[in-house]
């Protein structure tokens, strides 16, 4: 049960005038204390001639039912952004990187070793000169050898349309907008 | 505490993962929004709908809020975008009615949107205002002094206690009265206002 200093603390508090805020924090938390501070903050919105509307209409019921299922808000952007910058990334997790660029890298070479001692009619190098490919005839009909002209593969092809953002010029030194 | 202190507690703690802090910041503005979107919206279940609408948009923008600015400023203009789109949806723009958040014109607006409210509304925000001055009236001196300072002048706790020669305590402890007190005396005129 919460006394007039409670109260008045509340009270307070609606005015940024609060003595002890870890205490008005620890009132709020109640139901109890929401009670209070609805009411206060109702008969103060009464006293400055604001609107009653939203709170004829249940305006804050609404919304935290609404907000019921909502995922919980985190910290800023920006604070995590200058915790990233600030420290330093761990040892283990330099090395673990350096793991993974390995392995991708092997992973390429094995590729092409692959590539270029594959069979007639797979794939092409990848140098950006001509390929050949041919296909044996089958029970003696068809057959062909195909000449074209290979460039490297510069950018992965997705099945994803582009975004409009992807398709504005960027000046890589243009100042990041705030 | 320094001005919008409370704001900012509160925010911190939403952004902490504290959900039931952002409840509290929509307690404590939900009907000043209401006056401001009903500068811009004549029907109160529609200037409830925006509200509702600005509260929910501010809780999900409130993870990249910096707190460069004031709490509330960042909440108008969310507000005032919110109420702009569901006139554009909805195509109802008031005739005069500026679109633009920042618009110098918005006194003009009011004044015109207070000539279309209804009879009825306009009636019972009489009715409000006068019981109000009735109930501060009625108030023993001292707690009316108090609360007369804070709410018409705005003077800060400290400023009254000096004005008023007392401790900043018995300041505290004289506006909550004072509240209290006229709380009892305007809450059947309130529960009239939220059944019309």
């Amino acid at each position: 049960m919460m006394n007039e200093q409670d109260q008045a603390e509340l009270s307070a508090f609606l005015d940024d005038e609060a003595a002890d805020v870890a205490r008005v924090c620890a009132l709020l938390k109640s139901e109890q204390g929401r009670a209070v501070w609805a009411r206060q903050c109702q008969i103060r919105d009464a006293l400055r001639g604001e609107s009653t509307v939203a709170s004829d209409h249940g305006v804050a019921d609404k919304v935290r039912l609404a907000l019921a299922d909502e995922p919980v808000v985190f910290a800023p952007r920006k604070a995590a952004k200058q915790a990233s910058v600030g420290s330093p990334v761990p040892r283990h997790r330099q090395f673990a990187g350096l793991a993974l660029a390995a392995t991708v890298a092997g992973v390429a070479f094995l590729g092409l070793t692959q590539v270029d001692q594959g069979p007639p009619g797979q794939v092409a190098d990848a140098q950006g000169s001509t390929a050949t490919m041919t296909f044996p005839p089958v029970n003696g009909i068809g057959g062909a050898v195909i000449e074209s002209d290979v460039r490297p593969v510069t950018r992965l092809v997705t099945d994803e349309p582009e975004s409009l953002d992807s398709a504005v010029d960027t000046d890589p030194v243009a100042p990041a907008q705030p | 505490m320094s001005e919008k202190a409370s704001d900012k507690e509160l925010v911190l703690r939403v952004q902490a993962g504290d959900k039931s802090a952002f409840d509290l910041l929509v307690l404590k503005y939900q009907n000043k929004v209401a006056s401001l979107v009903g500068r811009y919206l004549r029907e109160p279940a529609d200037v409830a709908d925006v509200c509702q609408e600005a509260f929910i948009k501010a809780y999900r923008g409130l993870g990249n809020f910096r707190g460069d600015s004031a709490f509330y400023t960042w909440l108008y203009r969310i507000a005032v975008n919110a109420a702009v789109n569901h006139i554009a949806t909805r195509g109802r723009r008031p005739q005069g009615t500026s679109l633009d958040a920042d618009d110098n014109g918005l006194s003009q607006t009011v004044e015109r949107l207070h000539e279309l409210a209804s009879p009825e509304r306009q009636a019972s925000t009489d009715e409000l205002a006068q019981a109000i001055r009735d109930a501060v009236a009625g108030l023993p001196e001292d707690l009316r002094t108090a609360i007369t300072l804070r709410e018409y002048e705005g003077l800060a706790y400290e400023e009254i206690a000096t004005v008023m020669d007392c401790p900043i305590g018995t300041v505290r402890s004289r506006i909550f009265r004072a509240r209290e007190a006229i709380e009892a005396k305007i809450e059947p005129v309130l529960f009239a206002s939220a059944e019309d």
